[in-house]
């Protein structure tokens, strides 16, 4: 929140050293500013209109040919006007919308590539809504103080900018995610030690020196007891290198919970440029405008992304995860998370998107994206596999959201059919992948047992036939329980309707289950099946 | 849609989440490795001897080597 110099009932300047966090006198400035670019606006529409009418009297007349070039004239002075107007309205709004930012610097290149703007009512009315008080409280605590203090573009991203992106979504924002500049974190990267856990096993990140920035905030709201366990950790370009990026984590108190809070600082436009490489907007969102909104949050003003910003993150999250995706291998040794599948839901949900054209529309954005990367290429080809596969699934099937519905007995209570499709898809994707994740862990665990138990029977010394069948039972078991594991997911597969475009968020949970955890760990078992039988 | 792709931050948050993903446990490499070690005739024979209904076994080799 802004700090305001105190005055009275005057207008008069009481003491000019006095400061305080005024509410009735941000309201009232942002009330004049809003009179103003009315006002501009107002003006400006006059002398267009004006001139609309002299342009069309000049264009009825006779002597339209003799006075075209006046006509011309006319007309690029109006363009002009308008764009004038158009730009100071901007501005206008602009400024207004970054009071609560008191130590921002608009001048900066990356404020120049972002755009402030007061959210509209609609989004204002959902986050009150549909954000719950506690994350509200722990919303207004860590941005109010702590990151509307920085000097450079910072936003809540994650469910927190995508529940009031969205009509029809039930979803209950549990944690809450913030990106910021990495020059407002106040910690030089070298000053942040990695140690052995007093246990041993894992690492910690310790912070030996800091300056005046967020850290040092959230220093201070710890002491306070307003915050707790507050760690940082210096993040990783998939898990190697790491990338010049901090993860500040912390638990934020409210009036019945502690929240989670995750904020992550970004390299900024210097840190690209100095890699050689293309301009960066804002932060981490990875294009070169970002559009923000200012929202209310228990009476501070907080940056959310607009939905724009909204879909290019989950778009380029996507592509991220996608591109460790591969429908037939497993490049990278990586897997799809369950969190892709719901950003692919979430782009689909979001206001502006047409259900029935978003899923190809998303794999053309993908191939949009300019230059392209080998990630990005991976991303698209492996959405476009996968989605090319769904479509052709049998279109006479019931329907596997509706199954997934009825089987766990999900009633959605709505009359509107967007809204039941939404809800339903929402509810199928969490169970989907939710039982896939169990799935592919539980495989995971129960393999490498089996594998430790037959590495263990071969360097046996006392082998016996008796040992040697108890560990080919055990194989058996395992093959089994697979073969039911994937017997479960075909019968889904025969549910599935490909002429609903809802369930390919669902299905395209499955193959990967498939593909790179049941059939090679069959494979595997019954290699070492036969290598008993020799024994 | 103009997307930069520069930056990696949003790849570190998904590697976040990654790393709660479970990695398959064989590589690409090793089940290839493992098809050529277990021809598919034997697969066929180990999961029938494991209990599995033949047709099952067949359609499942098909499914892994190919129906050729």
């Amino acid at each position: 929140m802004a700090i305001e110099k105190k005055i009275d009932k005057n207008n008069e300047l009481l003491d000019s050293s006095e400061t305080e966090i005024n509410q009735a006198v941000l309201e009232s400035q942002t009330e004049n500013k809003k009179n103003e670019v009315e006002h501009n606006y107002q003006h400006g529409y006059e002398i267009l209109h004006d001139l609309a009418q002299k342009a069309f009297t000049l264009s009825t007349s006779e002597e339209t040919s003799t006075i075209k070039p006046e006509i011309n004239n006319l007309e690029k002075e109006a363009k002009e006007l308008s764009t004038e107007t158009k730009e100071k309205i901007e501005q206008e709004s602009s400024e207004s919308a970054i009071e609560h930012l008191p130590n921002y610097n608009p001048e900066s290149a990356e404020a120049k590539l972002v755009e402030l703007f007061p959210a509209s009512e609609k989004i204002q009315k959902r986050f009150n809504e549909k954000i719950s008080p506690e994350m509200k409280e722990a919303i207004a605590i860590v941005c109010g103080q702590v990151f509307n203090k920085g000097k450079y573009p910072y936003t809540l991203i994650g469910s927190n900018c995508y529940i009031p992106h969205t009509e029809h979504s039930e979803k209950i924002p549990d944690d809450l995610d913030v990106i910021f500049g990495i020059k407002d974190l106040g910690i030089d990267l070298k000053d942040i030690v990695e140690e052995k856990n007093p246990d041993g096993e894992k690492n910690i990140s310790r912070v030996t020196k800091y300056t005046d920035g967020a850290y040092a905030e959230l220093v201070k709201l710890q002491e306070q007891g307003i915050i707790k366990d507050l760690g940082v950790e210096e993040l990783r370009k998939f898990g190697h290198e790491k990338n010049g990026c901090v993860k500040i984590r912390c638990l934020i108190k409210t009036a019945n919970e502690w929240k989670e809070m995750e904020a992550f600082a970004q390299n900024m436009n210097d840190e690209v440029i100095n890699q050689g490489k293309n301009k960066n907007g804002i932060i981490n969102l990875g294009v070169e405008k970002q559009r923000l909104e200012v929202i209310d949050a228990n009476g501070v003003k907080v940056n959310i992304g607009s939905e724009k910003t909204a879909e290019e993150l989950y778009l380029k999250n996507t592509i991220n995860e996608f591109g460790l995706y591969n429908l037939n291998g497993w490049e990278n040794k990586g897997a799809v998370s369950a969190k892709a599948l719901q950003r692919i839901f979430n782009i689909i949900n979001l206001d502006s998107q047409r259900f029935e054209d978003s899923i190809d529309q998303m794999i053309e954005n993908i191939g949009q994206i300019d230059p392209p990367t080998e990630e990005s290429k991976i991303a698209q080809k492996t959405l476009k596999n996968l989605w090319d596969q769904f479509k052709t699934l049998p279109t006479e099937g019931p329907g596997l959201v509706k199954h997934l519905m009825e089987v766990n007995q999900i009633e959605i209570d709505t009359d509107n059919p967007r809204e039941r499709k939404i809800l339903s898809t929402e509810k199928a994707v969490d169970i989907i992948t939710t039982e896939t994740k169990k799935d592919m862990a539980d495989i995971f665990d129960r393999y490498q047992e089996l594998e430790k138990k037959y590495q263990e029977y071969l360097n046996d010394p006392e082998k016996s036939p008796e040992k040697n069948q108890a560990t080919i039972e055990i194989i058996d078991q395992e093959i089994q329980t697979l073969l039911s594991i994937g017997s479960k997911y075909k019968k889904y597969l025969n549910n599935t309707n490909s002429a609903d475009k809802n369930d390919f968020c669902v299905y395209a949970a499955m193959p990967q289950l498939r593909n790179q955890f049941i059939l090679p760990v069959i494979t595997r078992l019954a290699n070492n099946r036969k290598n008993l039988e020799k024994i | 849609m103009n997307l930069n792709t520069n930056q990696n931050s949003v790849a570190m948050k998904t590697n976040e989440d990654g790393n709660k993903t479970t990695t398959p446990p064989i590589t690409p490499e090793e089940h290839e490795q493992d098809k050529k070690n277990l021809p598919k005739a034997d697969f066929i024979k180990q999961l029938m001897l494991s209990g599995t209904p033949p047709e099952e076994a067949e359609e499942l080799a098909d499914e892994i080597y190919g129906k050729a």
